[in-house]
């Protein structure tokens, strides 16, 4: 059922800009998979090809087997502390947040005038990134790393426009550009990696504890704590994103910025 | 440490219950006895939902009930291969937004087709509404296909077409 609400925002994307394509949404699923391969807590690391998504079992077109999560059971959890109570604690390496964002969209979708977008991802971007002061337009070099909300890999592809990383209609070229720069993977490096941690598909959707995953995997990249799969941090700044509620109306996002991010 | 055993038993909790369309009722009992399809007309801004809500969701104010014409267009679909228990009987089978003419909302209904590929349920394709003879104020009581396939569908034992 959830993939049937997020589907018709894909393909109501796909008839708007002709992408993403399946061949595009499948190099989101052999990234996720495979950077979890790395990531000791996952739950779905693999080792696939395009090929190998292509020809999974359909299960709502044009949605494989391979391009949906896995929904799981699992936790996580964040320690959060005002700044005088780290500083009264002397907190080694604290990772703040410097912006939060949150938005409601329609939840039915047959509400929606533009139903191949999810304006709730647009305002909770810009919120979170003005509350941080950061520049909605150029996101993508004042930040190290994207943990995204990726149930699904067509929205992940989708979310790259929404967040800002790339103007709209261009998400599906961006995947496939960057997935093919980082050859057989990991895929943890280059202009702005997304899910290093294997994100929703490579590590599993345990449903209500992935935002806070996303979130504690953000920080302990910026803590460059993160181990096999730690990508390179020189901005010091990264975000979470999740995503929820009926037809994925909910939007959350939240910038973290270690020591030296705050210095910049 | 006490010894301790445990033996487990199989058995089943059976519940039945019911559950009430409230204010959308009228929606679900004109379906059912008339085969008609009924949205919904803000007092104020005019704007005609369907489904119905019985407040505009923009305004908030009251709507009244409106007859809707049962063709429309689709907005976006898809085709359902892996599904809940109980709809796997039917699969592959069509789903998608269809906004009815006469309606600025989209309803999110089954869409059959004799040729179910992607691009016979595609954006901007004319369905028409087949009704189910057995009604029971569902949902499921209704589907679309596309309008060519219109006579085809209502000449079938189990379908009927609407008012």
């Amino acid at each position: 059922m959830a993939a049937s609400s997020y589907v018709s925002m894909v393909n109501a994307h796909y008839e708007e800009f002709g992408n993403p394509t399946e061949e595009q949404m499948a190099c989101v699923s052999v990234k996720n998979h495979g950077n979890a391969r790395l990531n000791p807590k996952s739950q779905s690391p693999m080792k696939i090809t395009v090929e190998d998504v292509m020809n999974s079992r359909i299960i709502c077109y044009p949605f494989k087997m391979l391009d949906c999560c896995l929904y799981s059971e699992a936790s996580a959890a964040l320690i959060l502390a005002s700044e005088e109570k780290v500083k009264e604690l002397g907190v080694e390496k604290p990772i703040w947040i410097t912006g939060v964002g949150a938005a409601n969209t329609d939840c039915f979708i047959g509400n929606r005038e533009d139903m191949g977008r999810l304006y709730s991802n647009i305002y909770a971007a810009k919120s979170a990134y003005k509350m941080a002061g950061l520049d909605y337009n150029n996101i993508k070099q004042q930040i190290d790393l994207a943990e995204l909300h990726d149930a699904f890999s067509g929205q992940e592809v989708i979310s790259y426009e929404e967040l800002g990383f790339v103007p709209f209609g261009e998400g599906g070229s961006w995947i496939e550009k960057t997935f093919e720069k980082s050859g057989e993977g990991p895929w943890i490096d280059g202009e702005l990696p997304c899910c290093p941690s294997g994100g929703l598909i490579g590590c599993g959707h345990a449903v209500g504890a992935t935002g806070i995953m996303s979130t504690g995997e953000a920080a302990l990249q910026l803590r460059r704590d993160a181990g096999k799969h730690q990508v390179q941090i020189e901005k010091g700044r990264a975000i979470s994103h999740s995503i929820g509620g009926p037809g994925a109306a909910y939007a959350a996002i939240i910038v973290m910025e270690n020591e030296e991010g705050l210095k910049k | 440490m006490t010894d301790f055993q445990d033996h487990q038993i199989r058995d089943r909790i059976k519940i039945e219950y019911m559950y009430t369309m409230g204010g959308q009722s009228k929606f679900f009992i004109e379906l059912m006895k008339n085969k008609k399809l009924l949205g919904t007309k803000c007092k104020k801004c005019g704007k005609t939902w369907m489904p119905p809500r019985i407040n505009c969701s923009d305004c908030y104010e009251p709507a009244d009930w409106i007859e809707l014409k049962q063709t429309g267009t689709i907005e976006v679909s898809t085709i359902v291969w892996y599904t809940t228990s109980a709809f796997i009987k039917a699969v592959p089978y069509g789903i998608g937004f269809i906004k009815l003419d006469g309606a600025e909302t989209a309803l999110f209904q089954g869409i059959f087709s004799e040729n179910l590929v992607p691009s016979k349920i595609k954006k901007g394709k004319r369905v028409k509404a087949v009704f189910n003879k057995e009604r029971e104020g569902k949902m499921t009581d209704f589907f679309f296909v596309p309008e060519d396939e219109y006579e085809n569908w209502i000449s079938k034992p189990e379908f009927e077409g609407g008012m």
